[in-house]
């Protein structure tokens, strides 16, 4: 009996294991056709919020199954400006000249530029990484805002319609919302620039920089399904991990109740 | 098992504990330590004292997280800022970040222990390269002298006690100090000439008996080696991240292939028999 139990907890973590490698697999099989099907095969929505309240928002199109906070803002064509933390990665120091000049990325005090993500259409939450860590998938969002050191960070405004629902099959008018730095206006088809991200293997480029009339799009129903995926990977990887420290204990437990009928 | 093969367990599952803050991995490869201790740790053995040891610095590295760092929107308390280094507000957030750091040390000694508690310390010498097999023999039996300076030190203590001693001040403590320190050197002047009459520096290191590689050796050794290098691998490449509760708490980033890594950590326990 108690073998049996110490062999079950031990196939536990080896069932967690092949639930994993599964998922992996699986991640693999969903993304790579559909990304084969065109130029751009996710898209995320860039929300750029300055310390006077002006808004820039931008649509980037993507390769690959993710995309860095970092590669989306090089693609996005504002000026941006980073610093290196050893092993933290890169902070973003200064977006679209915000501000105008800095001696330290992040001062002790003063403002600062706060990473926002929103997965797949939820709430703005402050994000846990680097924007050189920081990786999204395509339907989330990615927000920057200007924010003291001090008090709360409140999130910039919803990045609701910064992806048009529609495919930018002509090139969508090139202006940005503040104003500051205009910014290219690509088509999928036909990116005028493309850079190479932080994704693998991937180019990214701005697809369009205001809301467009909805209407269908042919890969909406793809990002969709990719970013269902990626949310999927998420929860495999935490159910994988809760199944594994269980069976942990489990096997702890076993040794327990072993030593103690010795 | 091969002394050796355990040694390179015990790097890759120290290089796994700290290659990320992420708390979930460090807990996978502290359960893993943990079984393999329990399981292959030397008859007579016992985990308490180093489960204690753990736990309160554990604690202690949560506390001075949590009192020194006052990052953090969530506020459980504060103190008065007048108060240098911990005034300030105590937040959720930071205690969080204590508990995170808490682990990744107690994962690390537990990944490290398995050296000490299930090895023998001369199967630990004879399995240094020849190179340091010198060196390893000085420190390790420097290493084996404290124990027994303690065992004596408690002796003397006892002894002087009967006598009518008391440390009440420490002008006294020489009473204690002195015949302690006269019977460590002692102590060391036997174990150097018993170690010569054993012709230990007369020749080249011989063997009593030879530590052989195994099936189930090589097995631990590759399959450990390959976790902690795929481990380091995805997080250079950035698909595992690290975890920072600041300025608000989240929950951590896992993925299916770091969790795979940390899970191969329990080969040993599959392949290993005490």
């Amino acid at each position: 009996m108690i073998r049996s139990l110490c062999r079950l907890a031990l196939v536990a973590p080896l069932l967690a294991m092949a639930l994993g490698a599964f998922s992996s697999v699986a991640g693999i099989g969903l993304v790579v056709p559909l990304c084969a099907h065109a130029a751009s095969s996710h898209r995320v929505g860039l929300v750029v919020q300055h310390g006077d309240g002006q808004v820039i928002r931008r649509c980037i199109g993507f390769d690959g199954s993710t995309i860095s906070a970092v590669a989306v803002l090089q693609a996005s064509g504002l000026e941006i400006g980073l610093d290196t933390y050893g092993s933290l990665g890169a902070a973003v120091c200064q977006i679209d000249h915000e501000p105008a000049g800095y001696t330290t990325c992040l001062p002790a005090s003063g403002s600062y530029w706060v990473l926002f993500i929103s997965h797949a259409g939820g709430a703005w939450a402050t994000s846990t990484t680097g924007a050189s860590s920081t990786y999204v998938g395509g339907g989330d969002d990615i927000g920057f805002r200007f924010d003291p050191l001090g008090g709360p960070d409140p999130p910039p405004p919803t990045a609701a319609g910064t992806c048009p629902a529609i495919a930018p099959a002509t090139a969508a008018p090139s202006s940005s919302a503040s104003g500051r730095t205009p910014a290219p206006a690509r088509t999928t088809s036909q990116p005028a620039r493309a850079i190479p991200s932080a994704a693998t293997g991937s180019t990214s480029g701005v697809l369009a920089t205001a809301p467009t009339p909805a209407g269908t799009l042919p890969r909406a129903r793809a990002a969709t399904a990719v970013a269902s995926s990626a949310k999927a990977q998420i929860n495999l990887g935490l159910l994988a991990a809760v199944t594994a420290i269980g069976g942990l204990f489990g096997l702890l437990g076993a040794q327990a109740v072993r030593r103690r009928r010795r | 098992m091969n002394p050796r093969a355990l040694a390179l367990w015990s790097l890759s599952a120290v290089t796994i504990a700290l290659a990320t803050g992420n708390p979930v991995y460090r807990v996978v490869v502290l359960l893993c330590a943990l079984n393999l201790l329990v399981v292959m740790r030397r008859p007579g053995t016992s985990l308490r004292g180093l489960v204690i040891a753990l736990v309160v610095a554990a604690v202690i590295a949560m506390a001075v997280t949590t009192l020194a760092s006052h990052t953090g929107h969530h506020v459980l308390a504060s103190l008065p800022s007048g108060i240098p280094v911990i005034g300030g507000p105590l937040t959720f957030e930071a205690a969080a970040f204590g508990v995170a750091t808490g682990l990744g040390i107690a994962a690390s000694v537990l990944g490290a222990a398995s050296l000490s508690v299930v090895l023998q310390p001369h199967e630990l010498i004879d399995a240094l390269p020849a190179a340091l097999a010198r060196t390893g023999a000085a420190v390790g039996t420097a290493l084996n002298l404290i124990p027994g300076v303690a065992r004596s030190a408690v002796e003397i203590r006892d002894a002087q006690r009967m006598r009518g001693w008391r440390s009440r001040r420490i002008r006294e403590w020489p009473d204690l100090a002195v015949p302690v320190v006269l019977t460590a050197l002692e102590s060391s002047l036997t174990m150097a000439e018993a170690m010569e009459a054993r012709g230990y520096g007369s020749g080249a290191r011989t063997h009593y008996a030879e530590q052989v590689w195994r099936g189930g050796d090589l097995i631990v050794a590759v399959v450990a080696a390959v976790a902690a290098a795929v481990f380091v691998g995805l997080r250079i490449a950035g698909v595992i991240t690290d975890w920072y509760p600041f300025p608000d708490l989240a929950w951590p980033h896992v993925e299916v292939a770091g969790v795979m890594c940390c899970v191969a950590l329990t080969v040993p326990l599959l392949v290993w028999r005490r």
